[in-house]
């Protein structure tokens, strides 16, 4: 039974797995929120000047821009569990190679 | 690693969504003219996050849902202390407190429907056996 040989192609599995998996997550989160606190910047503006001109009172001015802050709290838990749901996607497709290899080795 | 997607979770969170959307149009009447209606949606809240708490790994879900908490006790306490909630403030709540449910609903329906499990390859490990 060759071990490099059944390591080298976990090793390479695993990568091209994790690429997979993984890979886009960064770019995805960054996009997000950049996005999000550009949209943020426009509303709590539109928000502010109708709390100026007195269209709404004090008390509703704070609960909009503190549900926006709620908001972006909310996201970053979304962001975290999605995450995580890949992290566990990983750990099986890890597992899964790892047994398929093992079960050919034995052959 | 983290809670398995629940049915029931994603099927309460789009409920309390629709419920609380109604709830916000409302506001456009007295408080005291829907003080029971608030109350029967924060009876129901408290339910599903009891229910939250209870789910093994769950531990950010119930973070989203205490961050709703927040967000509905700040709109009632508005309410209540205005009477009414302004015809500007309302569809703007509205757009931000329905996207903090669909939070919620976007993670539940993300979660995984079953465990990490060992997937066997039975023709590999018959073969296997056969030789042994």
């Amino acid at each position: 039974m060759d071990f490099d040989q059944i390591k080298n192609d976990i090793f390479g599995q695993v990568a091209a797995l994790a690429k997979t998996i993984l890979g886009d997550r960064k770019d995805e989160i960054v996009n997000e929120t950049k996005a999000f606190l550009e949209e943020s910047e426009a509303e709590i503006k539109a928000w502010t000047e109708a709390f100026v001109s007195l269209k709404i009172p004090k008390n509703e001015y704070e609960m909009l821009v503190k549900t926006r802050i709620d908001l972006l709290k909310m996201k970053a838990l979304t962001q975290a569990g999605m995450t995580l749901i890949q992290l566990d996607n990983f750990r099986q497709g890890v597992l899964d190679i790892v047994v398929k290899a093992a079960s050919k080795a034995i052959l | 690693m983290i809670a398995l997607h629940d049915p029931v979770s994603y099927r309460t969170a789009l409920d309390l969504k629709v419920d609380f959307k109604f709830l916000v149009e409302a506001s456009e009447e007295q408080y005291d003219s829907k003080e029971a209606d608030v109350i029967k949606f924060r009876k129901a809240f408290e339910k599903s996050m009891a229910y939250e708490e209870g789910r093994y790994r769950n531990e950010l879900t119930v973070e989203q849902y205490q961050i709703m908490a927040d967000i509905i006790k700040r709109f009632v306490d508005t309410w209540k202390e205005n009477g009414t909630i302004s015809e500007f403030t309302r569809p703007a709540f509205l757009k931000q407190s329905q996207a903090a449910w669909d939070e919620i609903i976007k993670l539940e329906r993300a979660k995984r429907t079953e465990g990490i499990k060992l997937k066997i390859d039975k023709t590999a490990a018959t073969s296997a056996q056969t030789n042994i």
